[in-house]
C-alpha cells in the first residue's frame, strides 16, 4: 500500500478508531510484536498494515496451508501469538493444549456478536448442521472441556465464517439451479471423470467427499459429522475406486493452487473456498460457486490464543481481536464473500451496494471491488446461494474433527498414494 | 521497361528465362528454409526428450523420497533421515537444472509449482525430525515413564498389602492400569484407533477404583493422590502423544504426501506437456515434409506449365509468325502480291521483319508494274514497228511493182536506167527495212523458227549462185565446200533462218574483201543418232578485224570502225541479227580475224534428222499448168497493191480474176460465185481479213475455197490470227513473184491431191 492510498484509509475510519480506542496504551514504551499465524485467506497485508497503523504494534503474519497450519499450531504453540483457522481445528489445538481460553470480558463487543456461534442458528427456523458447529466448541465448561453450555471463558474468538461448496466452471459445465439442481453429487459424477479437484484436508475434504457419496446415493451415514470406521471404510473405499478410474484431476493444498487448477482447465469442478472462487472470476473463469441442495459445508473462522502467550504480546492480542470486530475488518473480508461475527458494526462502512450483495443476496447496482481492488462482482450480479440468512440456513455440516480423525487420515493417505 | 519488352524478342526471351529462375530460385529458398525448419526440429525434439527425461528423473526421486520418509516414520533412524536429506539436496539441484534448460510459459508454470512444492517440501522436511522427536518423546518416554512409576507404586502397596480384599483391589488396580498402557501403546503404535474408547473408560475406571481405595482407612493416602496426578498426567500426556501422533501423520500423511503426489502429478504434466511437444514437432515435420512435398510437386507443374507457356509463345509468337511471313515472302516470290502480311503492328524484331515484308511487297508491286509498263511499251514498239511495216512495205511494194511493170513498156535506154536505180534503191532500202523489222521483232522475242526438212548441199549451191556473180564483178573468187555424200541428210532447219545468216556472212566477205578469196563451208563436226553437228564457215582474205572492234562486233548498228560505215555503207545490223538468229538456234556466231590478214565467221549447229524427204519442195519458179483455170478473188483495199498484183497474176497468164475493195464485198461476191482461190488482205475497210474469212467457211458457194493471207503484218501473231480465221497460207508484202508462184502450186498440188 502506498502512503496517499494508507492516509486516506486512515482519514476514512477516524471516527471509529477514537471511539474503539479509548483505552489508554499500557505498553507503549517498547513496540510489541506480535506473531499470527494462519492461511491466506485472513492473513493479508491490507490488514496487517492498518492494524499495525491503528494499534500502534508490530504485527508479523506467517501464512501457512490449512493442514501445516494446524499441524504447526499443536506441536509449536512458542511459535505464535494468535492463530487464525477454522472451527475444526479447535478441539486438536485445545486438546494439544497449545492454545488458553480468551476472556469474554475483554472482548468488547462481545455482546454484538450474532446467535450462529453462540446457538448454532442464525435464525431459530434455520436448520443445525452435522458435526461441531461452534456452538459446541466455543464454551469452556467447568471441568476444562468446550461444550455448549455458556461461560465467560471461550476456546476463539468468533469472527469470520461462510458456507463452502464446490466451484464449477460454467465454460464447460451448464449452468445449474441454486439449492435445486446444483448437488455435490456432481463431484462424483462420471461425466466429469478426469476434472474433479478436492481440497487436501482430511477435516473439509472428507465431508465434501462424504456428501458426494451420499448425493449419488452410494452410501448413507448415520451421522456424517461423526462416521463410524465402517462408513469411512466404505466412503473411502468408492474413493479409492473412482481415483483409480482417474476421476480426481488433484488434491490442492493452498488457495492459489486452487485457482491455479481451474486456470489451468485441470478441473472443471472442485472443492472451493470463497476467494478462490471470487479470484477465478477476477481472471475472467466463469465460475459458479454452487449452492448444493443436500446444503453448504459450513465452516467457522476461530482466532485463539496461544497458550504460550502472556504479558505484553497477551494484551497486543486482545487489543488485535478488539480490532477485528470494531468494523473495518468485517467490511474488508465481506469485499472476499466472508461474514463476520457482528456484521451491524460493518454495515456503515460498507457501501450500500455491497451490503445489498454480499449480506443481503441482491443484484450489485454496481461494480464491486475484491480485497484485491480489482473488481469481482460485475454490476447485475447476484451472490450465490443469496443472502447471509438463506445461505446459513442450509447447513449440512460443520467442519470438523471426528472421533475417528486418526482413522481417516491414514485412510486420506491411502486415498493420496492409491 | 514494357517499351522494352514490346519492342525486344530478346527481352522477351530473357523474361521467361528469368522467370523461370525465379520461380526456381523461390523454390530453392523455400525448400532451404523447410530443410532449416526440421533441422530445427529435430534439434528440439533432441532437447525436450532430455528436458523430460531430467524431470522423470527427478519425480522418481521425489518417490523414493517419500519412500524413504516413510520408513523414516516407521523408525527414525538418522542415517535414514540423512539419506532424505542428501536425495532431497540432489532433487534441487537437479531441479534447478531443470529450470534453466525448460524455458517456455507452459514449463515454467509447472516448473514454478514444482520448485514451490519442492521448497514446501524442504520446509516440511526441516520440522519433520522434531515432530517426530516430540512424538517419539511422549511415546516411548514420556508415557513409559509414568506408567512406570505408576506400576511401582502400585507393586508396592501390592506387596504391603496385608489383607486379601487389599490385595485383590490392587490387583484389580494393577491390571486395570496394564490393560490401559497395553490400549494406549495399540492406539499410538498400532493404529488400534478402536481402543479409544477402552482408554477412556480404563481411565474412568481407575478413577473410581482410587476414589474408592481413598475412602478406605487401610490405604496409604499419599500414594493414592500421587496415583491420582499420574493417572490426569498419563491422560494429558495420552493427549498430547495423540494430537503428536496426528501432527507428525499429517505432516508426512497429508502434506508431504500431498506434495509428493502433486510433484508427480505435476511431473506427468510436463511430461505430457512434452509429448504433445513431441507430437507438434513431429506433425510440424510432417507437414513440412509434406509442404516441401507439394511445393516440389507445385513447382514442378508450374515449371512444366512455364516450359509449355514458353514453348506455346514461342510457337505463336515467334516460330507461327516467321511462317507467316515465310509464306508470305514464299507467294511474293511466285509473284503473288495479294498475299497479307500480319503482325506489322509487332514493334519488336519480327514487327521490323514484317514491315520489311511489306516494304517488299511495295517494291515487288511497283517492279511489276515497271516491268508490265515495259512489256507495253516494248509491245507498242512492236506494234509500231509492225504497222510500220506495213505502211512502209505497202508503198514500197507498189513502187517496185509499178517499176517492174514499167521495165517492160518500151523506154529510153536513160529511162531503163534510172529505172534499175530505182529499183535497185528501192530493194536495198527494202533490205534495210527488213534487217530493222527482224532485229525488233527478235528483240521483241516474235520471232519462232520454222523447221521444216532441208537439203543443206541444196541450201548451199542456192546461196554461192545468188552471190556468184556479184564476187565475179568484184574479181574475187567465191568457193563453197559442201558436206561429203555420207553426210547428205535431210536435216530439220529454219532454212530461211539459216539462209539469211549465211548470206549476211557471205555479203559481209565480199564487201570487206578487195582480193583474194570467200569461202563458204560446212562440215559435219560430230553426229548421233538423231542428230548431227555441223559447222559452217565463211572465210575471207578481206580488210580483217581490229581487236579492239571484236568486242563490239555484234552490237546492234556498230561497225568495227565508223569509218567503215562511211566506206562501205550498211545498216551494220548484220552481225547483230546474225548473232541473235544463232542464239535462237542455241549456237553462237564465233569470229577469228587479224587486221589486214582477213576474217573467219563460224558457227556450230546441231540439227536434227528428218526422215520426210517428200516434204521437200520443188523451188522452181515454174508455174503448174493447170493453175491459169483457176477462178481467183482478190480482196484487197489499196488501190496500187490491186494494180500490182493483178499485173502478177496477167504476166502469169491468170486471167480469171475477181477483185473485192474489201471483206464485205468479197462475201457478197463468194455467195454468188465459187472461187477456187482467194487473196485476202488483213487489214480493210468495212470488213477485215479474218472476219471476212470466218462468213466464208461458214456458208457460201466458196466456202472450200483456197484462202491465202496478205499482209504486210509480218508478226508471227497475225498469221496465227489468220489461219485460226480459216485461211490455208499466208504472203507478206511487198508480194514477190517467187512467193506468189510458190503459194500457187501449193493449191495446184492440194487440188491434185
Amino acid at each position: 500500500m502506498d502512503r496517499r492510498k494508507f492516509l486516506g484509509v486512515l482519514g476514512a475510519t477516524a471516527t471509529t478508531s477514537a471511539l474503539a480506542f479509548k483505552v489508554p496504551y499500557v505498553f507503549a514504551r517498547t513496540k510489541t510484536k506480535l506473531r499470527v499465524m494462519g492461511t491466506h485467506v485472513t492473513l493479508q497485508e491490507e490488514l496487517r498494515l492498518r492494524a499495525m497503523a491503528e494499534l500502534g504494534i508490530d504485527i508479523e503474519f506467517e501464512p501457512l496451508g490449512s493442514a501445516a497450519v494446524l499441524q504447526k499450531a499443536a506441536a509449536e504453540p512458542k511459535s505464535f501469538d494468535l492463530y487464525e483457522q477454522w472451527s475444526d481445528s479447535i478441539r486438536i489445538l485445545w486438546q494439544a493444549q497449545a492454545i488458553q481460553p480468551i476472556e469474554t470480558e475483554r472482548i468488547k463487543y462481545w455482546n454484538e456478536i450474532n446467535p450462529l456461534t453462540k446457538t448454532g442458528k442464525l435464525v431459530p427456523e434455520a436448520k443445525i448442521g452435522a458435526g461441531d458447529a461452534p456452538n459446541k466448541i466455543l464454551h469452556i465448561q467447568p471441568d476444562g472441556t468446550l461444550g455448549t453450555k455458556e461461560s465467560n471463558m471461550v476456546s476463539f474468538l468468533p469472527y469470520v465464517h461462510n458456507v463452502d461448496s464446490f466451484g464449477y466452471n460454467t465454460h464447460f459445465i451448464p449452468q445449474g439451479e441454486p439449492y435445486v439442481s446444483e448437488s455435490w453429487g456432481w463431484l462424483l459424477d462420471s461425466r466429469f471423470k478426469g476434472k474433479v479437484g478436492l481440497v487436501n484436508a482430511p477435516t473439509i475434504g472428507i465431508f465434501d467427499a462424504a456428501l458426494a457419496a451420499q448425493a449419488q446415493g452410494l452410501m448413507t451415514f448415520k451421522d456424517i459429522g461423526n462416521m463410524s470406521m465402517e462408513e469411512i471404510d466404505q466412503l473411502f473405499s468408492i474413493l479409492v475406486a473412482k481415483k483409480q478410474q482417474g476421476h480426481f484431476a488433484g488434491f490442492w493444498t493452498s488457495v492459489p493452487q486452487s485457482v491455479q487448477f481451474m486456470e489451468t482447465d485441470r478441473v472443471y469442478l472442485q472443492s472451493m473456498f470463497s476467494p478462490g472462487v471470487s479470484a477465478c472470476r477476477g481472471k475472467g473463469i466463469p465460475v459458479t460457486y454452487a449452492s448444493p441442495k443436500e446444503g453448504y459445508r459450513a465452516w467457522h473462522g476461530v482466532m485463539c490464543l496461544s497458550s504460550q502467550t502472556q504479558g505484553a504480546q497477551k494484551d497486543a492480542a486482545y487489543e488485535y481481536m478488539n480490532w477485528w470486530l470494531s468494523g473495518y475488518p468485517g467490511a474488508f473480508i465481506a469485499r472476499q464473500g466472508y461474514y463476520i461475527s457482528n456484521p451491524e458494526r460493518s454495515k456503515p462502512l460498507m457501501t450500500k451496494s455491497e451490503w445489498d450483495y454480499w449480506y443481503e443476496g441482491l443484484p450489485a447496482t454496481e461494480n464491486l471491488l475484491g480485497t484485491d481492488g480489482k473488481v469481482s462482482v460485475l454490476k447485475g450480479q447476484v451472490r450465490d446461494g443469496g443472502s447471509y440468512v438463506k445461505r446459513f440456513s442450509n447447513i449440512a455440516v460443520w467442519n470438523t474433527v471426528m472421533d475417528l480423525y486418526d482413522y481417516s487420515l491414514d485412510r486420506w493417505y491411502e486415498l493420496l498414494n492409491s | 521497361m514494357w517499351h522494352v519488352f514490346k519492342s525486344s524478342l530478346t527481352a522477351k526471351v530473357l523474361g521467361i528465362l528469368s522467370l523461370f529462375v525465379f520461380s526456381f530460385s523461390g523454390v530453392y529458398l523455400i525448400l532451404q528454409a523447410n530443410v532449416r525448419f526440421i533441422e530445427t526440429s529435430v534439434k528440439e525434439l533432441e532437447q525436450v526428450s532430455n528436458k523430460t527425461i531430467l524431470v522423470l528423473e527427478v519425480n522418481k526421486d521425489i518417490v523414493e523420497l517419500q519412500r524413504d520418509v516413510s520408513v523414516y516414520s516407521q523408525s527414525g533412524n538418522d542415517a535414514i533421515f540423512t539419506k532424505i536429506m542428501n536425495n532431497y539436496d540432489s532433487i534441487k539441484a537437479r531441479l534447478l537444472l531443470t529450470d534453466a534448460v525448460l524455458s517456455q510459459p507452459s514449463y515454467r508454470q509447472i516448473i514454478d509449482s514444482m520448485k514451490s512444492i519442492i521448497d514446501r517440501y524442504g520446509d516440511n522436511l526441516k520440522v519433520l525430525v522434531s515432530r517426530y522427536q516430540i512424538k517419539e518423546v511422549l511415546i516411548t518416554e514420556t508415557l513409559p515413564a509414568i506408567a512406570e512409576e505408576a506400576r511401582t507404586l502400585l507393586n508396592n502397596e501390592l506387596s504391603s498389602a496385608s489383607t486379601l480384599s487389599q490385595k485383590v483391589m490392587w490387583n484389580e488396580m494393577k491390571s486395570d492400569w496394564f490393560e490401559l498402557e497395553r490400549n494406549v501403546n495399540l492406539f499410538l503404535n498400532k493404529k488400534d484407533y478402536a481402543k479409544q474408547g477402552k482408554i477412556t473408560q480404563g481411565l474412568s475406571s481407575l478413577a473410581i477404583r482410587l476414589e474408592r481405595l481413598n475412602q478406605s482407612e487401610v490405604a496409604h493416602h499419599e500414594t493414592i493422590s500421587r496415583l491420582e496426578e499420574l493417572i490426569k498426567d498419563f491422560d494429558k500426556k495420552f493427549k498430547q502423544a495423540k494430537q503428536a501422533n496426528r501432527n507428525y501423520f499429517s505432516l508426512v500423511n497429508v502434506v508431504m504426501a500431498a506434495d509428493s503426489v502433486e510433484f508427480s502429478s505435476l511431473a506427468n504434466q510436463l511430461t505430457n506437456l512434452a509429448l504433445e511437444q513431441l507430437n507438434n514437432i513431429k506433425s510440424e515435420s510432417t507437414k513440412s515434409v509434406e509442404a516441401t512435398n507439394s511445393i516440389l510437386t507445385y513447382s514442378a507443374t508450374f515449371s512444366i506449365f512455364l516450359v509449355c507457356l514458353f514453348v506455346t509463345f514461342f510457337h505463336i509468337h515467334i516460330i507461327r509468325v516467321i511462317r507467316r511471313l515465310t509464306h508470305s515472302f514464299q507467294r511474293f516470290i511466285t509473284g503473288d502480291l495479294s498475299a497479307t502480311i500480319s503482325d506489322s503492328n509487332r514493334t519488336d524484331e519480327l514487327g521490323v521483319l514484317s514491315k520489311a515484308a511489306s516494304r517488299f511487297r511495295e517494291m515487288s508491286v511497283q517492279l511489276s508494274e515497271a516491268r508490265v509498263l515495259a512489256e507495253n511499251s516494248a509491245k507498242a514498239k512492236s506494234e509500231f514497228l509492225a504497222n510500220m511495216s506495213h505502211e512502209i512495205r505497202t508503198p514500197m511494194n507498189g513502187v517496185l511493182g509499178v517499176v517492174n511493170l514499167l521495165k517492160k513498156t518500151q523506154l529510153t535506154q536513160d529511162q531503163r536506167d534510172m529505172l534499175d536505180i530505182i529499183a535497185s534503191s528501192g530493194k536495198t532500202l527494202l533490205v534495210i527495212i527488213n534487217d530493222i523489222l527482224d532485229l525488233s521483232k527478235i528483240e521483241a522475242g516474235k520471232i519462232e523458227l520454222d523447221y521444216v526438212p532441208c537439203n543443206i548441199n541444196v541450201l548451199i549451191k542456192e546461196t554461192h549462185s545468188v552471190f556468184v556473180e556479184l564476187a565475179e564483178s568484184k574479181g574475187i573468187v567465191f568457193n563453197i565446200e559442201s558436206l561429203p555424200q555420207a553426210a547428205q541428210h535431210h536435216y530439220l532447219v529454219d532454212e530461211t533462218r539459216l539462209k539469211q545468216i549465211l548470206m549476211n556472212l557471205i555479203g559481209n566477205a565480199i564487201k570487206f574483201t578487195e582480193s583474194g578469196s570467200v569461202t563458204l563451208s560446212v562440215i559435219l563436226i560430230d553426229e548421233q543418232q538423231d542428230t548431227c553437228t555441223l559447222r559452217f564457215s565463211v572465210l575471207d582474205t578481206g580488210i580483217g578485224i581490229a581487236e579492239e572492234s571484236l568486242q563490239t562486233l555484234f552490237d546492234a548498228f556498230s561497225q568495227a570502225d565508223n569509218s567503215i560505215t562511211r566506206r562501205y555503207g550498211g545498216t551494220g545490223l548484220g552481225l547483230s541479227i546474225s548473232g541473235k538468229l544463232l542464239k535462237l538456234m542455241k549456237s553462237e556466231l564465233q569470229v577469228q580475224s587479224q587486221l589486214g590478214q582477213g576474217s573467219l565467221f563460224y558457227f556450230d549447229v546441231v540439227l536434227s534428222l528428218s526422215d520426210d524427204v517428200e516434204a521437200e519442195l520443188d523451188n522452181q519458179d515454174v508455174l503448174d499448168t493447170n493453175v491459169s483455170l483457176l477462178d481467183i478473188l482478190i480482196v484487197e483495199d489499196n488501190p496500187v497493191n490491186r494494180i500490182v498484183i493483178t499485173a502478177m497474176f496477167k504476166a502469169l497468164s491468170i486471167d480469171r480474176i475477181t477483185i473485192a475493195e474489201h471483206g464485205q464485198k468479197a462475201v457478197e461476191l463468194c455467195e454468188q460465185q465459187c472461187f477456187d482461190v482467194i487473196f485476202m488482205d488483213m487489214q480493210m475497210p468495212v470488213m477485215d481479213g479474218p472476219s471476212a474469212t470466218k462468213i466464208i467457211r461458214e456458208h457460201s458457194q466458196s466456202q472450200h475455197a483456197h484462202i491465202i493471207a496478205l499482209t504486210a503484218n509480218v508478226l508471227e501473231s497475225d498469221k496465227e490470227t489468220c489461219l485460226a480465221a480459216g485461211m490455208n497460207d499466208f504472203l507478206t508484202k511487198p508480194i514477190e513473184q517467187h512467193a506468189l508462184i510458190t503459194a500457187l502450186n501449193k493449191v495446184s498440188l492440194s487440188e491434185k491431191n
